[in-house]
């Protein structure tokens, strides 16, 4: 397993004014799994949201586009809205849906 | 009492745990690991964790209930890593004075700690299938 695994930046998001944000993001499970590290680093814009984060990592790979409309983003201890700026000192986790979701 | 746990639980030590002299019902769930869903036959599951972000949450979970509630005690522990069949995988008890208020709240805080806190479960199936549960995902597996 690689830890802290970099990938490029799509292309859509390198319109910024400042220095890009070095994110480190926590992930789990499925997420975890597919990208073979616990711990993905991810370059954003400076300004950059939540919601920009989940694009980032929509656009890692084909498969994940629809993966990542369903993860949830902890920043800190709150699980954040899209319009959330990313704070890179507070630990951000990105997971899918929690098991019993479905409420069996 | 809030826990994530590798270790096996002990189940009827949490259940004394909570009782007390000011509760005249205390309700226990126990979630077990299903030896079959559907036509799939489990081998064991493993269950993953954000530790640290789960034992907040069910914090979170145990402060409003306790707030629904007239909680005398209430302890939730859940456990990680490989669980065999039969094993048990999360543990609610909730001491009250009353039981239809424990069957309420343990009732709740089951169903919500299902839905918030960051748990995943992974099968292993007998044909030798891996399936993460991550419902309402869309993704193909």
């Amino acid at each position: 397993m690689i830890e802290g695994a970099s990938f490029p930046r799509p292309a859509s998001l390198i319109a910024s004014k400042g220095p890009p944000l070095i994110v480190q993001v926590r992930v789990f499970a499925l997420l975890r799994e597919r990208l073979g590290t616990p711990i993905l680093s991810m370059e954003l814009p400076d300004s950059a949201t939540v919601g920009d984060l989940r694009r980032a990592i929509g656009a890692l790979r084909p498969d994940f586009e629809g993966l990542s409309r369903s993860l949830l983003i902890a920043v800190g201890s709150v699980y954040a809205e899209d319009d959330r700026s990313i704070d890179p000192s507070t630990e951000i986790a990105a997971f899918p849906p929690v098991s019993g979701g479905s409420r069996h | 009492m809030i826990s994530i746990t590798a270790e096996p639980i002990d189940h009827a030590a949490i259940v004394e745990r909570v009782r007390d002299r000011s509760a005249g019902a205390v309700c226990s769930f126990l979630g077990t690991v299903r030896d079959l869903t559907g036509d799939d036959r489990t081998v064991f599951l493993e269950y993953e964790a954000h530790s640290a972000l789960a034992e907040i949450k069910l914090a979170e979970l145990e402060a409003q209930a306790r707030r629904r509630w007239p909680i005398v005690e209430v302890a939730i522990v859940h456990r990680v890593g490989r669980l065999d069949p039969g094993e048990i995988s999360v543990v609610v008890a909730v001491a009250c004075p009353h039981r239809r208020d424990a069957f309420e709240a343990c009732r709740w805080l089951i169903d919500t700690l299902k839905a918030v806190v960051p748990v995943w479960k992974k099968e292993h199936y007998a044909d030798g299938r891996e399936e993460w549960i991550h419902p309402g995902l869309e993704t193909p597996s």
